[in-house]
């Protein structure tokens, strides 16, 4: 294989992640709609079962795998051969390592320690109902598809998008009530509870079979660690700082460090059979009680920036339109109940759990609806291990995409009712 | 070229508790045009942190003006924290200082890493003692650059 293979990777990268940042400027400022839509979207748009196919070439725009790559010792000789292995599939999975570990840097995890009670209420609400509509409604649909793929749908509806309800009611300018608040933390639960059901699933896929004892295991591990490597930060963020962080000051590269950090925590949890996205949200959680939390969001974010949208507009690459016009169906009814599931889910803690009003229980429901990264996360990571078929990928694209967008429209009435009983609503919370 | 913290700090600072709300704090901050930064202290004057003029900026643009919300710069967490902070201690960044014996190369280092022009003094005991800013370093060196 000459190295024009390999060039052509490169060009592929540029496309991919040029498509992808003007598809989510257009989105941001013109649409006013999250950048990971228009990123999806794009990612839609150049897929080689759409613009990608005009090119025709098996590695620009599209999916080509390198085969029998082979892999010399030092000394030259023959070491060891992988099967096949995409480049692209290797790119999105270090932009995934790297978007959950900001995102883990960015949580605020005093406050969501502090009132974390109704949120997670709220939280678990929200996942359960939704992923057992998910499970259902598929093994309905597609009884063959057999139970990994079931419950990879049920995941893929669970977690609700941080970034997506953190703009929706900053423009509401409802983000500082009771209401808003619930929601954040609750987002930020669900999307852990989501990472770990990820794990679970993943094991299920690959081991073929539901195995109590196997689900319990992994989940029991991937709480504890993130749940470790959390009160590690916070106990002994000191220690974090002068170890890890400290070295790497002087020469300004503390963050990078930081995030290398993550890597290998991505890679290490692996060895427990728990999935990479879960280390590096862990590792992002530890750094976030730190000192040094700030900076290393605000010099990792453009690190993360660069790459996310590559995982983004690479997923939406793989939804072949065609083929999900033929899910029509299901895509509809999931989309449905991803929306009702969350509402209930979320509804009744709140009011039960929350004392929330009837309103305000409302405000929280329906501003848990949008489902955003964790969700294609779960679906993408499905695909992979192929547990996810290309037709059942492509409707958890569509239900990312339709959640997302019919928010703000249904958030309007409930916050138009409040404005009545402005007074209870804008105390502050807890 | 040596020199210490001590001989080039001064008193003159802009010092807030970290109780008191963010419209309170900026008053202060701007009562003084010469300051830049403002010191968070708690009621036994220890230095808790900063507020740096691109925080204040930050928290005016998330809550007067429509921009900066769609940078995808700020994040999430973020965007939450200065959309709803009420009180100083909400917004201001970590702490960072320099000890009256430590040589001024240490408080360069942090202007630098943190773009700012002023950096805390505290005792052993984290109290305020006073500031060292950019503009007395610099004219401190100059005499040495003019040497060279």
């Amino acid at each position: 294989m000459g190295l024009e293979v390999y060039f052509k990777f490169i060009l592929s990268f540029a496309l991919i992640l040029i498509a992808a940042r003007i598809g989510g400027e257009i989105a941001e400022r013109y649409l006013k709609q999250p950048a990971v839509i228009g990123e999806l979207v794009a990612g839609i748009a150049i897929s080689p079962f759409a613009l990608g196919a005009l090119i025709n070439d098996p590695i620009i725009l599209s999916f080509a795998r390198i085969e029998h790559a082979q892999f010399f010792t030092a000394k030259g000789s023959f070491a060891f051969e992988v099967g096949e292995f995409n480049v692209m599939q290797i790119i999105a999975e270090i932009a995934v390592v790297a978007l959950l570990f900001v995102a883990g840097v960015e949580t605020n995890v005093r406050a969501f320690l502090r009132q974390g009670k109704t949120g997670a209420w709220v939280a678990v609400g929200g996942v359960a109902l939704p992923f057992i509509f998910g499970y259902f409604i598929t093994m309905l649909f597609y009884p063959g598809a057999g139970s990994a793929a079931w419950l990879f749908m049920g995941a893929v509806l669970t977690a609700t998008s941080i970034g997506v309800t953190v703009r929706i009611l900053m423009d509401m300018k409802r983000l500082h009530t009771r209401e808003g608040t619930t929601i954040l933390v609750a987002a930020v639960i669900d999307d852990i509870i989501g990472i770990v059901i990820l794990s679970v699933v993943v094991a299920v896929a690959i081991t073929g079979a539901v195995n109590v004892a196997e689900v319990v295991r992994i989940a029991v591990l991937g709480f504890v660690i993130w749940f470790g490597l959390i009160m590690l930060g916070v106990k002994f963020h000191k220690y974090v700082s002068r170890f890890l962080l400290n070295p790497f000051k002087r020469s300004g590269t503390m963050p990078i460090f930081a995030i290398l950090v993550g890597f290998l925590i991505a890679y290490l949890v692996t060895l427990v059979d728990l999935h990479p996205v879960v280390g590096a949200y862990a590792a992002g959680l530890m750094f976030a009680a730190t000192a040094e939390k700030e900076e290393i969001t605000e010099k990792t974010r453009p690190i993360m920036l660069f790459l996310a949208p590559f995982f983004f507009c690479y997923l939406g690459m793989q939804v072949d339109v065609p083929l999900l016009a033929g899910a029509a169906a299901i895509a509809a009814i999931l989309i449905v109940l991803a929306i009702a599931g969350k509402m209930i889910g979320c509804y009744v803690p709140a009011r039960l759990g929350g004392k929330l009003s009837h309103n305000s229980g409302m405000i929280v429901a329906v501003g848990m609806v949008p489902r955003g990264e964790v969700g294609l996360i779960i679906a993408g990571v499905g695909l992979s291990v192929g547990a996810v078929s290309r037709e059942l990928f492509g409707v958890a694209v569509a239900v990312s995409i339709v959640t997302t967008l019919v928010v703000p429209a249904m958030l309007k009435p409930f916050f138009k009712r409040q404005v009545a009983s402005k007074s209870e609503a804008d105390k502050p919370p807890g | 070229m040596k020199k210490l913290v001590r001989e080039l700090m001064t008193q003159r600072l802009c010092r807030i508790r970290e109780d008191e709300q963010i419209y309170e704090a900026v008053a202060k901050i701007t009562e003084d045009k010469e300051t830049t930064i403002a010191c968070v202290v708690d009621k036994d004057d220890r230095l808790k942190g900063i507020i740096t003029p691109k925080r204040v900026l930050k928290t005016v643009a998330v809550r007067a003006f429509e921009t900066i919300r769609h940078s995808l710069f700020l994040g999430p967490g973020m965007l939450h924290m200065l959309a709803t902070a009420k009180y100083v201690k909400d917004i201001m960044n970590a702490p960072m200082s320099v000890r009256p014996e430590d040589g001024i190369e240490k408080a360069i280092d942090l202007m630098l890493e943190l773009d700012i022009c002023e950096v805390p003094v505290v005792d052993k005991h984290g109290r305020l003692l006073g500031v060292i800013n950019y503009n007395d370093i610099i004219s401190s060196v100059n005499d040495y650059l003019k040497q060279e």
